[in-house]
């Protein structure tokens, strides 16, 4: 089933938008996401670039100056709120495994 | 030895599995590919390993003067990851990348499998479907032809390579679209999984389709020459031509115009306008001169070239002396040496239709008691396709007030025999429906032919 548009993140949309909760141009998030998580994650150039299309486009962005090629973002009021979403979702996620293992751990 | 070379590169527009890995192909060769238009350039350079890209920015366009400051951004993104622009044109992208294990440009499935959506609708589709609708409608046209006119159709050369070229052109369109979606169909789940899906074209369909292509056009253009009809294989090539006149003013006022910097839009509409102005005053200009050449004489029409004429009625009448299997002489006695000899039709890889007709001039006292000579040989050359033109004989009448009854063979030397018939009254005229080995012959006669007169025909053109 068509999943709804950012009803849930990637982890490259997560750690995209994460990046910009301080102003930053497209370019820096690409070093930093890696850095970020030990190399666990990475995103590609035309992935970065079709992401930051689509945040803007769904407000979950702004730009704030260009410099140049460099374009800097931050993250909006909503992006906050969509990264939020994403959080409690998977902090859900660990508790329900924590609650499950915990119990078996504990017998 | 030459530092550069031009191939046409058959890949579908949504291959960009299949275009990586044959320009990596090319660049262990020493060759580095630099331009993509008209056809992909190459550059010698010195064999290495690199890792190609080739993807897509939905937002350019072919009539754009220069790259739009997101097409420089997205190339410049691409830049700092260690992945160099080797060409691009309109959406299509190419980079390399001399680190075989840097990070992708797509590093998510579904971005990807979205990015490459959006520019098929905005590049690929419109034209696609555009050619689709075009080639069914002629399709229809010449299967309704076809089915009306068997005989006519099948026997002509151009009707039978036109056919042959749109069907070619049908399945090459409707193998890329659905091509296209099964993979986008098979792609979204695998990116629903996180997965990427490699692309898979129809790169040997479409050499086919171009070898079957340029066989049926050369085909087409040998019959025309041997059957010495000048005029069609002159329009034939003149049509040609046209064609290529018009693609090619096409592609020079897009490079015009985007040289002068002209805007997308403007140049969007020179680029479609001029081309369709110039084409459709070109083509009525062609068609005046056609028909005042022809109705003046001065352009003569297949058979026609040279003929002699004579005058009746206010009306200039040919006069044929064409070469006929059977004549008057070899069934009566009739003085026939005036008579005008026409033969007529065509010739194709599945059949020949000709009709023969020998008769008295316009000009020949009592001419409506004369005795004349009408008759049709279709010459089956594929023998799966003899019944469909005995039927398709058969059905000739079948519609009108006259129908053809089965009639004894024998006298003719035929397999099956007919004899046209009032439907009404049962009345039987002279015009028999004779069937040979390989030849169907339909012949009317002005008297009843009796068993020796018979025999001949059969002998002469079963």
């Amino acid at each position: 089933m068509p999943r709804v548009k950012f009803q849930t993140l990637t982890e490259q949309m997560f750690y995209a938008l994460l990046c910009l909760r301080t102003e930053r141009c497209g370019m820096d998030i690409l070093d930093l996401v890696p850095a970020m998580t030990g190399d666990q994650v990475s995103i590609g150039s035309g992935t970065l670039y079709t992401l930051l299309e689509q945040f803007l486009d769904a407000g979950m962005i702004r730009k704030t100056k260009v410099e140049g090629r460099r374009r800097s973002y931050i993250l909006t009021d909503a992006g906050r709120e969509t990264l939020k979403r994403e959080y409690d979702r998977i902090r859900r996620q660990a508790e329900d495994y924590r609650r499950i293992f915990g119990e078996e751990e504990s017998k | 030895m030459r530092d550069t070379i031009r191939r046409l590169e058959l890949y579908s527009f949504y291959d960009h599995t299949g275009l990586e890995r044959h320009l990596e192909s090319m660049a262990a060769k020493g060759w580095m590919v630099e331009k993509t238009e008209p056809l992909w350039r190459y550059r010698r350079c010195e064999p290495r390993q690199v890792q190609f890209t080739v993807t897509f920015y939905p937002r350019a366009s072919m009539f754009d003067p220069e790259p739009t400051e997101g097409e420089l951004d997205f190339q410049a993104f691409c830049r700092e990851t260690g992945w160099k622009l080797a060409c691009s044109s309109a959406q299509l992208q190419v980079f390399y990348n001399e680190d075989l294990n840097a990070v992708p440009i797509d590093t998510d499935p579904m971005t990807e499998v979205e990015t490459l959506h959006r520019t098929a609708k905005r590049a690929y589709f419109p034209s696609l479907f555009v050619l689709l609708a075009v080639c069914l409608l002629q399709f229809y046209m010449l299967i309704s032809d076809l089915i009306t006119r068997p005989l006519y159709r099948l026997s002509s050369s151009l009707w039978t390579c036109s056919t042959a070229l749109y069907i070619l052109v049908t399945v090459l369109v409707m193998a890329e679209l659905v091509g296209y979606f099964s993979w986008r169909r098979r792609a979204l789940k695998a990116a629903r999984r996180g997965e990427f899906l490699a692309t898979k074209g129809h790169r040997r369909l479409q050499i086919v389709v171009l070898v079957l292509a340029c066989a049926a056009v050369l085909f087409l253009l040998v019959s025309l020459a041997l059957e010495a009809n000048s005029v069609i294989l002159a329009s034939f090539v003149l049509m040609a031509l046209c064609m290529a006149g018009v693609a090619a003013l096409t592609w020079g006022i897009r490079a015009l115009f985007r040289r002068l910097k002209a805007p997308r839009n403007l140049n969007r509409v020179l680029t479609f306008g001029i081309p369709f102005l110039v084409g459709t005053f070109g083509t009525c200009f062609l068609i005046f001169l056609f028909v005042s050449g022809v109705s003046n004489g001065q352009i003569p029409l297949g058979k026609d070239a040279g003929t002699e004429t004579y005058q009746f009625g206010g009306i200039s009448w040919k006069l044929y002396h064409d070469e006929l299997p059977l004549v008057l002489k070899d069934l009566t006695d009739a003085d026939t040496e005036d008579y005008i000899r026409e033969r007529d039709g065509d010739e194709s890889v599945f059949l020949g239709d000709f009709e023969y007709e020998q008769y008295p001039r316009w000009d020949a006292p009592d001419r409506s008691e004369l005795p004349r000579l009408e008759y049709e040989i279709v010459s089956v050359k594929l023998p799966f396709f003899y019944d469909f033109c005995v039927n398709a004989k058969l059905r000739e009448y079948k519609a009108g007030d006259w129908e053809w009854v089965p009639a004894d063979p024998a006298p003719w030397g035929a397999d099956r025999a007919w004899v046209l018939t009032d439907a009404q009254t049962g009345e039987r005229w002279d015009q028999y429906l004779l069937c040979g080995e390989d030849r169907i012959v339909d012949i009317a006669l002005t008297w009843t032919p009796d068993e020796g007169q018979r025999r001949t025909v059969g002998e002469k053109l079963l």
